[in-house]
């Protein structure tokens, strides 16, 4: 396994060619029992099991994914950060996991290429200018760092988009926060795993988990198509498949799974140097470092498992860019492929205990996971060490809605995508 | 992913307009169970596999039916049509969202069904 990287063995690797690099993570068999057991190798599960040895002093962990590391929504998502969020928990939240962005290059010691290029968010009406000085106050009165620029700052800052009198949307000004930005999700997911590894944690890979074995309303372990797994502590963090994990304990959520899809053209050389999000649509864009434009816009609307995306949603997206960039009309589409996410009636996730005691949920990410991974890696950890929810994560409960707390960020009521 | 509307058949996913979980029953009008009202609200089975959805032909026939798909793999299943006593049989979930039996519409569109048959094009759709 691969200790510390740094300048002296790249070095001493360049000399010794066609010798691969020792494995970054270590591939251990499954024990017969764990201090606690993490389901779903994904960057928010890896996060947690990283959170838990360093944090917590747990070693005895283990880290259960049914595919390969990377496999899932950490490898699929558009890699954006930011914490431009305005209601209660949700600021100081995301605010953490950007803090915990900042650093989190040397405290892998894995370059996740962090990004912070910032955010634009285009206002397309007086209304909107309104609505986002008001988010942009909010912010900054949390200590978040926020501008609203009018129209002429954008034009200097985004000179491809369509200012012209003709365009459907015309551009009234945007909210800046120049923190926001990108950050590589494979080096996110390896980092977190091969950290996670070096503290103890066994990182089992191609084991699925078929069942949560529970006493009563105590949670005992798991059975996985790599045998029976026992624990007392087991913890989902399955993004997409939250609901069918839920089933097993026989719990039911509130979670539809739904598919977003996202897109990236060919490689260009450098024009796109901020993240670019439009008022109008649900649509955002950035340029990766390769040079192709990553972007996506919103999940196809009906409830489904299937990676797979349809056509109609393909062709607003691409209206969507090429009203916005006219430059895309010329661009040529590379890839597009989809993710399962699990849809919450407001928007905001679950990080919590469940009834069964034991049983710990981290989901409902809806489209904001990867932002998130590194906060709710530590508040999970902490939730599940202390069986208690951390200050951050109190407001991510189960029984939000019964109590009337829902955290509804677009301001419109509940299940907003079905309206 | 292409859908068959009972009335006029196969069409485009871009016609549809998703209606969520068709098994739910709505709590009766007045109860004042909030717990039941949450669940109806809220809480879903969000299964892997077969489900009975609702979707409306927003840009077709603007009829609300129930669908039978795997959310596994996006199969759509045949199901009986309605009067068949199957999962398009109207029930009061689907009055309340436009489907009104007692409409005179309502009529035509049986009359429509009798002489439209699904037949034939009904099996098993790899989407």
């Amino acid at each position: 396994m691969a200790k510390g990287y740094n300048i002296f063995n790249l070095v001493r690797h360049a000399f010794r060619p066609n010798e691969p690099w020792p494995e970054a993570w270590a591939k251990p068999e499954p024990k017969s029992s764990y201090d606690a057991i993490i389901i779903g190798g994904g960057g928010h599960g890896l996060a947690t099991a990283y959170y838990l040895a360093k944090n917590h002093g747990m070693k005895n962990i283990a880290v259960l994914e049914k595919s390969y590391i990377g496999s899932g929504n950490v490898g699929r998502n558009t890699t954006l950060i930011r914490s431009n969020y305005m209601i209660g928990g949700n600021t100081a939240f995301f605010e953490f996991s950007m803090k915990l962005w900042e650093g989190l290059s040397h405290e892998l010691n894995f370059n996740a290429m962090v990004s912070h290029r910032g955010q634009m968010v285009l206002a397309v009406s007086p209304g909107q200018v309104d609505a986002f000085a008001r988010r942009g106050n909010t912010m900054r009165l949390n200590g978040i760092d926020a501008e609203l620029l009018d129209r002429n700052e954008v034009m200097k800052e985004l000179p491809y988009l369509d200012y012209s009198k003709e365009a459907r949307f015309p551009i009234y000004g945007a909210i800046h926060q120049p923190r926001a930005g990108t950050v590589r999700h494979d080096a996110v997911a390896w980092g977190y795993a091969r950290a996670a590894s070096q503290l103890g944690v066994d990182i089992i890979e191609n084991c699925e988990v078929t069942n949560i074995i529970r006493d009563g309303d105590k949670v005992v372990g798991v059975e996985t198509s790599r045998g029976k797994i026992l624990s007392n502590k087991v913890a989902i963090a399955v993004a997409g498949h939250t609901s069918h994990l839920a089933a097993m304990a026989g719990m039911k959520l509130p979670i539809e799974s739904h598919i977003l899809q996202a897109f990236v053209t060919e490689p260009v050389k450098p024009l796109v140097h901020h993240v670019v999000s439009w008022g109008a649509e649900l649509f955002y864009l950035s340029q990766s470092d390769k040079g192709g434009m990553v972007f996506g816009g919103h999940i196809d609307g009906f409830n489904t498992y299937t990676q797979r995306g349809n056509f109609p949603r393909i062709q607003n997206v691409m209206e969507c860019a090429t009203t916005l960039l006219p430059f895309m009309s010329r661009m040529r589409l590379l890839r597009h492929w989809g993710g399962i996410q699990d849809m919450t009636p407001d928007g905001s996730p679950f990080i919590c205990k469940t009834p069964t005691q034991g049983l710990y949920l981290n989901g409902g990410w809806c489209y904001q996971g990867f932002k998130a991974t590194p906060a709710s890696g530590f508040t999970y950890a902490h939730t599940i060490a202390n069986d208690q929810e951390h200050e951050l994560n109190k407001c991510f409960s189960l029984d939000r809605f019964e109590k009337g707390k829902e955290l509804d960020e677009f301001g419109i009521g509940n299940w907003t995508y079905k309206q | 992913m292409r859908i068959p509307c009972p009335h006029c058949g196969e069409r485009d996913v871009a016609e549809f307009r998703y209606g969520g979980d068709a098994t739910k029953a709505r709590p009766a009008h007045g109860t004042g169970d909030l717990q039941a009202w949450h669940d109806y609200h809220f809480v879903f089975d969000n299964p892997k596999g077969p489900h009975t959805e609702y979707w409306q032909h927003t840009l077709g026939c603007r009829q609300w039916f129930k669908l039978n798909r795997n959310t596994a793999t996006n199969v759509i299943v045949p199901s009986p049509l309605e009067g068949e006593g199957g999962a398009n049989a109207p029930d009061e979930g689907v009055v309340a969202i436009g489907l009104a039996s007692a409409n005179p519409s309502s009529v035509l569109r049986k009359k429509a069904q009798s002489t439209f048959s699904l037949k034939g094009r009904r099996g098993e759709k790899k989407l």
